[in-house]
């Protein structure tokens, strides 16, 4: 208990004294990296939920899915042993300040009603059910999507902007993860066939380089057999060319393409 | 055609004030609406360069021929940026179309639950809003189109609850494309928020609701 006390103050401190002057934290980072929650006694637990775990709203391509990448992930053994695994499955939280580290302490202060616009909707399945898994070593990120009824764009068909949402959260994990604190600079979107309200996606995001304080990324969007892989390179935008806002926050730019096949 | 009262299942339209709108929503939004077409009692009307367009949850009730459509799909999917129903939440905007100056402007309050980095808007949700205008613009001018490309470069993060005002203008036609350039800025237009370039493509309708 004392101990699990001492991880949470040093976790409070150790975000204060993050990189971030207060003109900062006006621009704070889309992401904190994940970190391993601190374990309270039950009684005193108000562990989050994490939303990147089966439900019974999950089809059973999302479970298949699933199953295939969870089964690549590190896991230790009754017998303490760690299984290899090259994949790791990312949590996801509805409240980005709550549960990071001394977010419980943070909480309180802001009071905030707020919620991860992915995360929003509490009834499982009607709108974004996804689950993030990365690969550290191929510098690979993917997330599995699953869209439900609520993210109806044109009729029958998934929202460019929920597509747009879910592009943006896969590389910006997956950024983060490489880079540290980001945020959005660009999103570059190609859009090649729409996807059918309440299908699943597999969406595949890459790292092209880095740059200083830029990070490009690549993502494609594709059915789950990933068969009919139709892929285009959006690399000739000249992102380099846009003057970015300065700021004392990191940024990083994305390039993406979009591609989807029914 | 108007149903008696009693039978009417008229569609709640979105884009009309409600208590959650705060002071910069409620000035923007008589600022454009002042100047829309109104017909005064005496049935002339007064001349107006703007229009204000209405917004429902369900895109195929209400098209024409929707009532049976509805009961052929059966429905229960709603659209992206009207799927919550307590006021405030989400997404609360209203978009108005100049039709002579070929432009159109969204008027955008970011609710609590789009949030993304803490305290500001989460770039789907803007992007999700920049789609909503350009494609509701191009489909003034060109028809029914889908999306074929987004390209946004966020400027500057836009707080949480705050309004912003969103500009939508043409760039050029070229066949089934469209073209179409969009800024986000502060509702005093001091600040640039994002800027955008939108590429839609006209489709076959029927096509898309074949499920093709």
């Amino acid at each position: 208990m004392a101990g699990s006390l001492g991880r949470l103050f040093r976790g409070f401190q150790s975000f204060t004294s993050l990189p971030a002057t207060r003109a900062q934290l006006s621009h704070p980072p889309a992401f904190f990296s994940s970190r391993t929650m601190v374990t309270l006694p039950s009684f005193l637990s108000s562990k989050p939920r994490d939303f990147s775990l089966p439900n019974s709203s999950w089809g059973p391509e999302m479970l298949r899915l699933y199953e295939l990448y969870n089964s690549q992930c590190e896991v230790e053994t009754e017998g303490g042993e760690k299984q290899e695994g090259s994949w790791q499955r990312l949590p996801s939280y509805n409240r980005s300040l709550k549960f990071a580290t001394g977010g419980v302490y943070l909480s309180k202060i802001i009071q905030s009603k707020a919620r991860l616009f992915t995360r929003n909707i509490r009834e499982q399945g009607a709108a974004f059910e996804y689950v993030l898994f990365n690969n550290k070593e191929e510098q690979r990120c993917v997330g599995i999507f699953q869209a439900g009824h609520l993210l109806e764009g044109p009729p029958g068909h998934v929202h460019g902007g929920a597509i747009a949402t879910m592009i943006d959260t896969v590389t910006g994990t997956h950024a983060t993860i490489l880079s540290g604190p980001v945020m959005t600079a660009n999103l570059n979107i190609n859009y090649r066939s729409p996807i059918p309200l309440g299908s699943t996606v597999l969406i595949e995001s890459s790292l092209d380089t880095k740059e200083g304080r830029k990070t490009f990324i690549s993502c494609k969007v594709t059915s789950t057999d990933s068969s009919k892989l139709h892929t285009e390179s959006t690399g000739d935008v000249h992102l380099n060319k846009h003057s970015l806002s300065d700021g004392t926050f990191l940024c990083h730019i994305f390039s993406v393409s979009h591609i989807s096949t029914l």
